[in-house]
C-alpha cells in the first residue's frame, strides 16, 4: 500500500507534490507535539506523585533527627534505596530550607545538622563544581541557607567569577555565612552594580538578621559609585532597623 | 486564447500571489516562533531562580501607580479594586478612573472603601475631560487607593486624567476588570532595575483567558479551559499571540504593541509624548508607537521589556456578538495607528521597526483579511467559471488547515513545556478539539470582523462598542 502510493505520489505534478509534503509535514508534525505534550503531563504527574511519596520518606527521617535526636533515621534514609536518586536528594534539600526558613535557634541548627549529616551536603557540593551555572546558583544557595561553612572557600573563589549571576550569588553567600564584612570585598568592584543586585543584598541582609558591622562604612570610600550607593542604602537600613 | 484568456491569466498571477503570501505568512510564523522558543528558554532558566520577594525589602522600589480605568463596572469594581490593592509591593498606589460611568460605580466605591473628597489640586499636564472629583480613604487600609470621577471621555482619556495624577515615576495601565497575579508588580519592575545602558521606557506582560476558571477573593484559584467554545478558542490566539508571537517580537526589539489590559510605563516619556491618544481606539498601540519613535528620532538609547509570565487574566467575549464588536475595534485601532505612524514604513531610520515590525503588521495583521477575502471571490469567479481545478484548492486548503492546526498544537505543547496551567489532560484534548475546529467556527468570522472594522472606519466611526461581562466563576465559600 505504501509502495501504490509513492508511485501515485510520483505520478503527480511538482506543485501537488509540494503541498503533499507539507500537509505531511504539517499533518505528522501535529500528532507528535500532541503526543508529546501528553508524555510532558503524564510526566510532570508521575512526578507530582513521586515527591508525595519522597516527601513521607524525608519526614519519617528528618523530624525524629530534629525532634528526637534519633540518629538511626538518617542511617535508615541513607539505606532506602531512592535515597541514590537525583530526584529524591533536590526534595529532600528543598524540604530542608523549608525547615530551616520555618525554625529558629537549635531547631534550625537541627535541620543544618541533618543537612550535613545525611550526606546531602555532598551532593550540593559536587552540584558546584558543575559546569552549568544554574547548578552552580542552586548549589550556593542550598549550601549558604544551611551553613555550610566548609566550602566557604569554595564559594570564595566563585566571586570573581566572570557570570555576574554566580558572583553576585556567591556575595551573597558569604554575608549570610560570614556576615556583613564580606561586602567589603566589593570596594574595589568594577561594574556597576545593578538596582536588582543591591536588592538581592539588602533582602539577605533583612531576611538573615545580619549584625551590623562598621566595616561597611568602608564602602562609601569606594570609587564605583553604584558600591557607594549601597553603602549608603545599608547604612541607612541599620539606622532605621536598629 | 479562448474567451477567458485574459481571466485565466489574471487569474493565475493572482494565485500565485495567494500562494506566495500564505508561503510568507506560514513561514513568519514559524521564525518568531522558533525565535520565541529559545527567548522563553533562556527567561525561564533565568528566572526559576530569582527571588522575586527579595524586592519587598527594598525602600527604593520603583514607585508604581496602577492605572485602572473604569466604564459601567459597577457590578465588579468592588472586588477588582480589593484585588488590586493587595498586590504585593511597597511603593505603589491605585488610581481606579470613573470614566463618567452610568451605573452607580463612584457610589459602591464610595462607600465600600469610606472615601472623602480630596483637596489636592489635579494638575492636567495632558488635557483631558472635565475631572469632577478626586477621592480619597479615611480609612488607613486603603491609604493606597485613590480614585478620579470624571466625564465620560474614553478609556485613553481616562488613562491620561490618571497619569496626570500620579505621583510615581512608573504607572501600570490595567483594565479594572483584570484579574492580577499578587507578584505582578514585582514581576513587572525587575527589568527597570536591572537596566544599565539603555533606558526600559516599558515592559508588557501576557494576557491569558480567564473565562471558567475560579476566582476567589479576587485572586485566580484555579485555571480551567473555558467551557464556551469561542472562549476557548480565543486561549489558543492568546497563547499563539503572546507566548510564540510577541515573545519573539520583544526578543527581536521590534515589538509594537504592549496590551492595554496590562503594561508598565516610564511616566516621564509618555508626558513627553503627551499621553495617551484619545483620537483611536487602538490607544495601547499607538502610545507604544510614539514613545519609540521619540526615542528613536531623539537618539535615546532605549528598550522595551516583555515578561512571559502569565500575570494577567481577562475575560473573553463569548458570543460572536460581542467578539464581533471587540475584533472590529482592533481593526479600526490597527488602521488608524498605521496611518498616524505612516512615516516609519520601510523607513531605515525606524531600524526593525521600520524596515520589519511595521510592514509585519500592515501586511500580515492588517491586510491579511481583506487579502483572504478576495482569494476566496477569486475562488468562487473560478468556479463560476469553470476553471477551478477542485484538486488543488482542496489540497490548498487542506494544506492552510493542517498549517493552523499545527501551529495551535505547539502553542499548547509550548504552554505545557513552559508555565503548565491547566492541569489535565482533559484541558490538553478541549483545547485540541478547539484546534480543530477553530478554522471553521472561528476565523472566518474574525475574517468577517475584521472586514466589517475597515467598513466602520470608512464610515468614519469611533466608538469602542461594549464589552457585557458575565463575570468569573467564584468558588464557594
Amino acid at each position: 500500500m505504501v509502495k501504490s502510493f509513492y508511485y501515485s505520489f510520483l505520478e503527480l505534478e511538482l506543485e501537488f507534490q509540494i503541498i503533499l509534503v507539507f500537509i505531511g509535514f504539517f499533518g505528522f508534525g501535529s500528532i507528535f507535539l500532541l503526543v508529546f505534550t501528553l508524555i510532558k503531563r503524564q510526566s510532570k504527574l508521575n512526578k507530582i506523585v513521586l515527591k508525595e511519596e519522597y516527601t513521607l520518606l524525608i519526614e519519617n527521617s528528618i523530624f525524629p533527627f530534629v525532634f528526637d535526636d534519633d540518629e538511626e533515621a538518617v542511617q535508615m534514609l541513607l539505606k532506602n534505596p531512592n535515597y541514590k536518586k537525583k530526584y529524591f536528594k533536590k526534595i529532600a534539600i528543598k524540604y530542608c530550607i523549608n525547615l530551616h526558613k520555618s525554625y529558629t535557634g537549635h531547631m534550625q541548627d537541627k535541620v543544618d545538622e541533618f543537612y550535613k549529616k545525611s550526606g546531602l551536603v555532598d551532593y550540593s557540593r559536587n552540584k558546584l563544581k558543575s559546569s552549568f551555572w544554574e547548578h552552580k546558583i542552586e548549589a550556593i544557595r542550598d549550601l549558604s541557607t544551611l551553613k555550610d561553612f566548609e566550602s566557604i572557600a569554595q564559594i570564595e573563589k566563585l566571586v570573581q567569577h566572570r557570570d555576574k549571576k554566580i558572583a553576585t550569588e556567591s556575595i551573597l553567600a558569604l554575608i549570610k555565612l560570614r556576615g556583613i564584612s564580606e561586602l567589603v570585598l566589593l570596594r574595589n568592584f568594577k561594574y556597576n552594580l545593578d538596582e536588582w543586585s543591591q536588592v538581592l543584598i539588602l533582602s539577605v541582609i533583612k531576611s538573615d538578621k545580619i549584625s551590623y558591622n562598621s566595616k561597611i562604612e568602608d564602602l562609601k570610600t569606594s570609587k564605583n559609585k553604584s558600591i557607594q550607593l549601597l553603602s549608603s542604602r545599608i547604612v541607612e537600613f541599620y539606622k532605621l532597623n536598629l | 486564447m479562448n474567451d477567458f484568456g485574459w481571466i485565466n491569466i489574471d487569474i493565475t498571477v493572482f494565485n500565485y500571489f495567494i500562494l506566495a503570501f500564505a508561503f510568507t505568512v506560514m513561514l513568519s510564523y514559524i521564525v518568531l516562533a522558533i525565535v520565541s522558543a529559545f527567548s522563553l528558554k533562556h527567561y525561564l532558566r533565568v528566572n526559576r531562580l530569582i527571588p522575586y520577594k527579595s524586592l519587598l525589602a527594598f525602600q527604593d522600589a520603583p514607585r508604581i501607580s496602577i492605572l485602572a480605568p473604569a466604564y459601567n463596572e459597577g457590578f465588579t469594581i468592588r472586588e477588582n479594586v480589593l484585588s488590586l490593592l493587595s498586590i504585593q509591593y511597597n511603593n505603589f498606589d491605585v488610581i481606579v478612573i470613573n470614566d463618567g460611568s452610568k451605573d452607580d460605580s463612584i457610589a459602591i466605591l464610595v462607600d465600600a472603601f469610606e472615601l472623602i473628597p480630596s483637596d489636592e489640586v489635579y494638575v492636567a499636564s495632558i488635557p483631558t475631560k472635565q475631572v469632577k472629583n478626586v477621592y480619597i480613604s479615611t480609612n488607613p487600609t486603603f491609604s493606597k487607593l485613590i480614585v478620579i470621577d470624571k466625564e465620560n471621555g474614553g478609556k485613553a482619556d481616562a488613562l491620561n486624567a490618571g497619569i496626570n495624577f500620579s505621583k510615581n515615576p512608573y504607572v501600570v495601565c490595567i483594565d479594572v476588570d483584570c484579574i492580577i497575579e499578587k507578584d505582578v508588580l514585582l514581576k513587572l519592575s525587575k527589568p527597570f532595575l536591572e537596566a544599565t545602558n539603555k533606558r526600559i521606557i516599558a515592559t508588557g506582560g501576557v494576557v491569558r483567558i480567564a473565562n471558567s476558571c475560579i476566582v476567589k477573593s479576587g485572586k485566580l484559584i484555579k485555571v480551567n479551559v473555558p467551557k464556551n467554545l469561542i472562549a476557548r478558542i480565543q486561549v489558543l490566539e492568546y497563547l499563539r499571540a503572546f507566548v510564540l508571537g510577541r515573545m519573539a517580537w520583544a526578543k527581536l526589539d521590534g515589538l509594537l504593541l504592549i496590551s492595554g489590559a496590562f503594561g508598565m510605563f516610564d511616566k516621564e516619556i509618555i508626558l513627553k509624548v503627551g499621553g495617551y491618544n484619545t483620537n483611536t481606539v487602538g490607544e495601547d498601540m499607538e502610545l507604544v508607537v510614539r514613545m519609540r519613535r521619540y526615542m528613536i528620532e531623539n537618539k535615546f538609547p532605549y528598550t522595551l521589556k516583555f515578561i512571559p509570565d502569565p500575570l494577567c487574566w481577562t475575560e473573553a467575549p463569548e458570543s460572536y456578538e460581542i467578539l464581533g464588536k471587540q475584533r472590529s475595534r482592533w481593526t479600526r485601532g490597527t488602521m488608524e495607528t498605521l496611518w498616524i505612524h505612516r512615516k516609519m514604513f520601510f523607513n531605515p531610520r525606524y531600524k526593525i521597526l521600520g524596515m520589519i515590525s511595521y510592514p509585519y503588521w500592515l501586511f500580515y495583521e492588517y491586510l491579511a483579511p481583506i487579502i483572504e477575502l478576495t482569494g476566496l471571490l477569486i475562488s468562487l469567479l473560478m468556479v463560476y467559471y469553470g476553471i477551478l481545478s477542485w484538486s488543488f484548492f482542496g489540497l490548498l486548503s487542506l494544506f492552510v488547515y493542517t498549517f493552523a492546526l499545527f501551529f495551535s498544537v505547539l502553542a499548547i505543547f509550548t504552554e505545557e513545556a513552559t508555565f503548565k496551567k491547566y492541569e489535565s489532560k482533559k484541558d490538553i484534548f478541549k483545547l485540541v478539539w478547539a484546534a480543530l475546529l477553530e478554522p471553521f467556527i472561528f476565523h472566518p468570522f474574525l475574517i468577517y470582523a475584521a472586514l466589517k472594522g475597515n467598513w466602520q472606519k470608512i464610515k468614519g466611526s469611533h466608538s469602542w462598542g461594549d464589552m457585557t461581562r458575565k463575570g468569573f466563576e467564584k468558588k464557594p465559600e
